[in-house]
């Protein structure tokens, strides 16, 4: 065995090992459910609608080419979601949910939002009822959003459900509260609409 | 000229980088399949890794001759 020979063996070594690393060392990123999350900053938002409130940061890196940043009210306690790369945030007037949905290339946006993620939400809510359908702008991607009322074991809630179209996954954001915190505008313009507008993909 | 074996295997064994490539970074992996892309594309970069330094290790032997093993000293005395 010459010393070509084991440059060559060497080099076809350290690609395999390289690569291996590459491949299982990006899952060790991955948060157990219910992990507390900590913010990358705080900032006072003032508002031209109510009072100034401090809202928190949060990065995920969790999933290569779907990284996002969303703000959440600071008060809210966010932890990390059942699925890789998805948060939940509870706040006194609801509970937000943020996670990553696969669009097949084949497919889009609101064709995913009425054919798979509208049936699933009619066949596991007790109650469904559509009562809203939206396509607005976050951050220059295209977005739609979702409002449905259902019913829990003892209240009637109603949800906001919006997809931010993305380059590879989309990003869901959905909050779930009590019917009559709906009832007031004030929870939709100072808690639900800022938290999607914040939403924001990172390198895209 | 003969086509030799390891030609095949380089090629087979780029194939197999390139599907690995492939289902790694341009496969859109339906959800909840990440383990098992995963593990495919992993495999298939090994086992085309692996090919392509067997080729290039590859040497041809005269069935004719018979191997001393000790090429080195027979360099010597040339």
């Amino acid at each position: 065995m010459n010393k070509l020979h084991i440059l060559i063996i060497a080099a076809g070594v350290c690609i395999i090992v390289a690569f291996s690393l590459y491949t299982f060392g990006s899952r060790s990123t991955f948060h157990k459910s219910g992990t507390k999350e900590s913010p990358v900053n705080s900032v006072v938002q003032v508002s031209s609608r109510g009072p100034s409130t401090t809202v928190s940061t949060y990065m995920n890196r969790e999933n290569p080419g779907n990284f996002y940043s969303i703000q959440f009210p600071s008060k809210a306690v966010v932890e990390h979601g059942n699925a890789s790369g998805s948060y939940t945030a509870r706040l006194p007037q609801g509970v937000f949910s943020v996670q990553l949905v696969d669009i097949p290339d084949n497919s889009d946006v609101p064709l995913v939002l009425l054919t798979h993620i509208q049936p699933a939400l009619k066949s596991t809510l007790q109650g469904f009822s559509r009562v809203g359908y939206n396509q607005f702008n976050v951050g220059g991607h295209r977005a739609w959003d979702l409002a449905y009322t259902w019913k829990n074991a003892t209240a009637r809630m109603e949800s906001i459900k919006a997809i931010v179209e993305g380059s590879d996954n989309a990003a869901s954001i959905t909050f779930s509260g009590p019917r009559q915190e709906f009832g007031t505008q004030n929870t939709n313009f100072t808690v639900i609409k800022p938290v999607i507008e914040s939403f924001h993909w990172i390198g895209q | 000229m003969q086509f030799e074996i390891k030609y095949l295997i380089a090629i087979l064994a780029a194939i197999l980088i390139f599907g690995g490539l492939y289902f790694k970074f341009l496969y859109d992996v339906p959800d909840g399949e990440e383990i098992t892309n995963m593990w495919v594309s992993w495999f298939l970069i090994i086992f085309g890794v692996i090919g392509i330094t067997v080729s290039t290790l590859w040497k041809k032997r005269n069935p004719l001759e018979v191997d001393s093993g000790d090429d080195v000293a027979l360099d010597d005395r040339r």
